[in-house]
């Protein structure tokens, strides 16, 4: 079993509390992501299950033991580094199979394992070079590799896609997902893209400044993040905030835009009358004239265009209305001119409400 | 909107010659620097020149003629030579050089980069205070070692032993080695070591087996510095030892200075050129490696 | 969604120290393999460089002689013949006139050279051709020297060319012998000085230079106010590597003075040797030998002092 349990786990440097007494249980098999700007702590993190950092507070429990004050080799885990830290003096061949060798694992065993990593990852034609005469691509699957043949229980990713370009980038990704349905191990993934979180991960964890802020199902921090930072920081192009007042009977009064928007019944706790909202949208959810699909529910405004960006499929749109500023996705484009006045209908069922002080969303939790 | 016309440009008309010659003058100042240094050069080698064609001569020849005419044959070298080998126990002193050399230059530069790993790239309190005393053995100069070593190697026997030579000789080569690798370790990926330690690597297996190898190259070159060092060295090597047998090939030329030396010039000079021969021949082939090591150095 | 973290009021409820032990203790495990690691090293070091030089100044405040006087203190008597032994004031002069003349010549002449070898055609060669005087050893290039200056030498042939029949001793007459030896000194140091500074020159970046040439500089100003500035660590280096060569110098003396009758006189390392092996005076040689350790650290001092001034100053 090699679930991976996080217990009130603390990390100290000198006075500074980097990792704040964090939970979190990573269930045997899965895929779980740690998502999060630079600095919230996710590598730390990651390091600190690894047994490259020391453990200031609380517990890390690798299939139910304690691995505190074990040292990284006895953990049974395995990881890949962003910089993929091969060893530049020794051939692929020899780079896979160190490991094994120093732990005196028998001559016969040593060659299966490397020969079946060399299967799965396509190493076969490099076996022979060294890192330095490889690509950026290449040398992220013998790190992979260096990994899988220690037969780990719990495989660690150090952001593993951020030094290579996109294409590449996209091209890794579904072959790391494959691999994890192929060997079916605990993986933890650190990324600062949340694409490649949204994408590979079973589970992600999403933390900021030494915190976490949510966890769920990709499906379920999109659809109901638990607050601001969440709901900004998953999606891309971010999620647009409009501040606005509870009006009576479930309607939220957006400041600028005179007809109130419908809140759904029910689906969010809302304050009391008169009291101040945040409102999200996204930009999918904000849908020009005759560009999208009308929603069942809208509110009509107009907003004038500042700025677009032309992807080719669709067109990011943004606007201003009364000094506030959103971007809204437009399917279908047309030439638009910086200028031009459209309008927009926001479509009411796919609000998000959060408390202007807590941050907090006002979605009412479902069972 | 307005379309220029593409002019011809009429490639053969352009003097390349005179191009390189432009840039070759804005870059280094003219050809007569060049030339000047051309000519430094030469004159730089002189000596050289001196010492390949007196090695040629026999004594009588070299008596007689001016002193910077080419040789008549190249026979007189056998003799010089078969001279110099017997008259200074080249043999011997040669053995001694080599086994100083290559044992002192090498032993020195793996303890300096055992001493470069430990300080360079584990983090601790103490760390910079254990490399300035390492570093203290390079700013004194030599003649503070000398009396007090010739007496502790009195009292302990080491005086006039392999042994003693070859310890002075690692230690006084290890300073600089230290400093040099010091620097250059510092850089080194710590995510290699990291991977190693996951890969389940002890400390000593972690140095031998992935960090030794990548700091090869500047090791080599601080070898070739060290060992060119203790191969020239007289001062050490004249009060340290006292029997011929031991005595490597610096203070075994001695044999031909003052009053008493009878042989001729040519012999004397191709002992000096025999005992140089093994440096001169090492730099010769690894001219990268050492130009590469002052890099290093310099930094 | 549950409670995922601690509160800040739990957070500084921990206890300081227990939350440092974990990472105390990995610096005491670093501590310990990194100075295991060192300690060949520093054994060494110490033991054979280190405390033989505690010894030597402890020596020179002894009354040691021949054999005798070793354990009595003796104070600044030994300093103080030192100020009145006219050996050693005639030994000081010479190494003062080798550290002049190693501070200007060798600098100066790499300088030149480099600059005239900087991008030029045949740098490669030029620069393995000066730098192999190096890799001679010094005691080899005394005895080439040495018949150079011969009376019947390559020198005085030479000079006959020119001047009718000249058979100087250069070696032998006390004005002449310290050039002399410096002559070869220089000719066999200036190498490493050169290549330093190729190596300095070519680390400088073309813009500024660019620059000035584009603003009407001629060579010579943009070699005087761009050039030389930025080469300023490098020549700092080379100014005291060549010093300190000049201080130490000992072989070609040996060497090249051996038929000097007044040998002793000709710098203060080959007077320590004689005064240590020759009239066994040892606490006295001891004495000049920590007169010139003390000359070399204040410069080395000096040195670090100044570099960190231009480190600055270029910022």
């Amino acid at each position: 079993m090699a679930e991976v349990r996080l217990v009130n786990l603390v990390k100290a440097f000198g006075r500074q509390i980097a990792i704040k007494g964090i939970n979190l249980v990573i269930e045997d098999k899965s895929f779980v992501a740690l998502v999060g700007p630079s600095g919230c702590g996710k590598s730390t993190t990651l390091r600190m299950i690894a047994g490259l950092e020391t453990v200031s507070w609380g517990d890390i429990r690798i299939g139910g033991e304690v691995v505190n004050d074990l040292p990284s080799r006895s953990r049974g885990v395995a990881m890949v580094f962003q910089s993929y830290a091969l060893y530049p003096h020794m051939s692929v061949r020899a780079n896979l199979s160190f490991g094994l060798r120093i732990s005196g694992e028998p001559r016969a065993e040593i060659d299966r394992r490397v020969a079946d990593a060399v299967e799965v990852l396509e190493l076969g034609p490099y076996l022979d070079r060294r890192p330095s005469q490889l690509s950026g691509g290449q040398r992220q699957r013998v790190a992979m590799g260096r990994a899988m043949v220690r037969e780990p229980r719990v495989f660690l990713f150090d952001e593993p896609l951020s030094n290579l370009d996109a294409k590449l980038r996209h091209q890794m990704r579904a072959e790391i997902k494959k691999l994890h349905r192929r060997i079916q191990n605990t993986v933890v993934y650190v990324t600062h893209d949340q694409v490649e979180a949204m994408t590979m991960a079973d589970k992600i964890v999403i933390m900021r400044d030494g915190r976490i802020e949510q966890v769920g199902s990709p499906a379920e921090v999109f659809r109901s993040p638990a607050n601001i930072f969440v709901a900004g920081f998953i999606g891309a192009p971010q999620m647009n905030f409009f501040r606005g007042r509870v009006g009576p009977g479930g309607a939220i009064f957006v400041d600028r835009i005179g007809e109130p928007v419908l809140a759904e019944p029910g689906a969010f706790v809302l304050p009391a009358e008169g009291e101040e909202v945040i409102l999200g949208l996204r930009p999918e959810h904000i849908v020009p004239e005759n560009h999208g699909m009308v929603p069942r529910r809208s509110v009509c405004f107009k907003a004038t265009v500042t700025m677009s960006e032309a992807l080719g499929n669709e067109t990011l749109l943004t606007a201003a209305f009364g000094g506030v500023e959103f971007v809204a996705r437009m399917a279908d484009p047309r030439e638009v001119e910086d200028g031009e006045t459209i309008e927009f209908r926001i479509d009411s069922d796919r609000i998000h409400l959060f408390d202007p002080v807590t941050e907090g969303t006002l979605r009412r939790v479902s069972n | 909107m307005n379309r220029v016309q593409p002019q011809h440009l009429d490639l053969s008309a352009i003097d390349w010659r005179e191009v390189a010659r432009r840039k070759r003058r804005l870059v280094s100042g003219g050809s007569w620097g060049m030339w000047l240094a051309v000519a430094m050069a030469l004159l730089w080698m002189v000596p050289f020149y001196y010492l390949l064609i007196t090695i040629f001569k026999s004594p009588a020849e070299f008596a007689t003629g001016p002193k910077l005419a080419l040789p008549e044959g190249l026979w007189p070298v056998v003799g010089n030579v078969s001279a110099a080998w017997q008259a200074a126990r080249m043999g011997p002193a040669f053995l001694n050089s080599a086994i100083y050399a290559v044992t002192g230059a090498a032993s020195a530069v793996i303890i300096a980069a055992m001493a470069a790993h430990g300080l360079a790239r584990f983090d601790f309190r103490g760390r910079t205070a254990l490399f300035m005393t390492i570093f203290a053995g390079t700013v004194f100069p030599l003649q503070l070692y000398l009396i007090p070593l010739f007496f502790s190697y009195q009292s302990l026997g080491l005086i006039d032993t392999r042994l003693g030579m070859i310890l002075f000789y690692t230690a006084i080569c290890i300073p600089f080695p230290v400093l040099v690798l010091r620097n250059y370790m510092s850089q080194m990926s710590r995510e290699m070591d990291e991977a190693a330690r996951m890969d389940g690597c002890g400390e000593f297996r972690l140095f031998f087996s992935i960090v030794l190898p990548n700091a090869s190259s500047p090791m080599l070159a601080l070898f070739l510095l060290q060992f060119t060092w203790v191969w020239n060295d007289l001062l050490f090597a004249t009060v340290l030892t006292q029997s011929p047998e031991l005595r490597p090939i610096m203070p075994a030329l001695q044999v031909f200075q003052g009053g008493y030396a009878s042989q001729s010039p040519t012999v004397i000079l191709t002992a000096s050129f025999l005992a140089s021969l093994p440096t001169v021949l090492l730099f010769l082939a690894m001219r990268r490696t050492f130009m590469t090591g002052l890099t290093a150095a310099r930094n | 969604m549950g409670d995922r973290s601690m509160s800040d009021s739990e957070l500084g409820a921990l206890d300081a120290e227990r939350l440092g032990s974990a990472d105390v203790r990995q610096r005491r495990r670093n501590a310990l393999t990194g100075a295991l690691f060192a300690a060949p090293a520093l054994l060494f070091v110490t033991s054979f460089l280190l405390y033989p030089v505690a010894m030597n100044v402890w020596y020179s405040f002894t009354a040691w002689r021949k054999f005798e006087g070793l354990g009595e203190w003796a104070g600044l008597a030994n300093y103080q013949r030192l100020a009145t032994n006219p050996n050693f004031e005639a030994a000081a002069i010479n190494t003062g006139i080798w550290v002049i003349a190693s501070l200007v010549l060798p600098v100066a002449l790499a300088l030149a050279l480099a600059v005239l070898l900087n991008g030029a055609r045949f740098s490669d060669t030029a620069k393995t051709l000066f730098f192999l005087p190096r890799v001679l050893a010094p005691t080899a290039a005394g005895v080439i020297w040495y018949y150079v200056y011969a009376p019947n030498g390559v020198l005085n042939g030479f000079l006959s060319l020119f001047v009718g029949p000249v058979d100087r001793g250069w070696l032998f007459e006390d004005s002449t012998i310290t050039p002399a030896i410096i002559v070869a000194f220089v000719w066999q140091t200036v190498g490493l000085p050169m290549v330093l500074l190729l190596i300095g020159l070519a680390a400088i970046p073309r813009d500024p230079i660019e620059a000035a040439q584009i603003d009407g500089a001629t060579p010579g100003q943009v070699f005087l106010h761009v050039t030389l500035p930025l080469l300023l660590p490098t020549i700092l280096v080379v100014v005291i590597i060549s010093v300190l060569a000049g201080f130490t110098a000992f072989d070609h003396i040996w060497v090249m003075a051996q038929s000097f009758p007044g040998k002793r006189r000709l710098s203060l390392t080959v007077l320590m040797y004689y005064e240590a092996f020759t009239n066994n005076a040892w606490a006295f040689a001891s004495a000049i030998a920590v007169v010139l350790g003390g000359i070399v650290l204040a410069v080395t001092w000096l040195q670090a002092v100044l570099q960190e001034r231009v480190d600055r100053m270029l910022k």
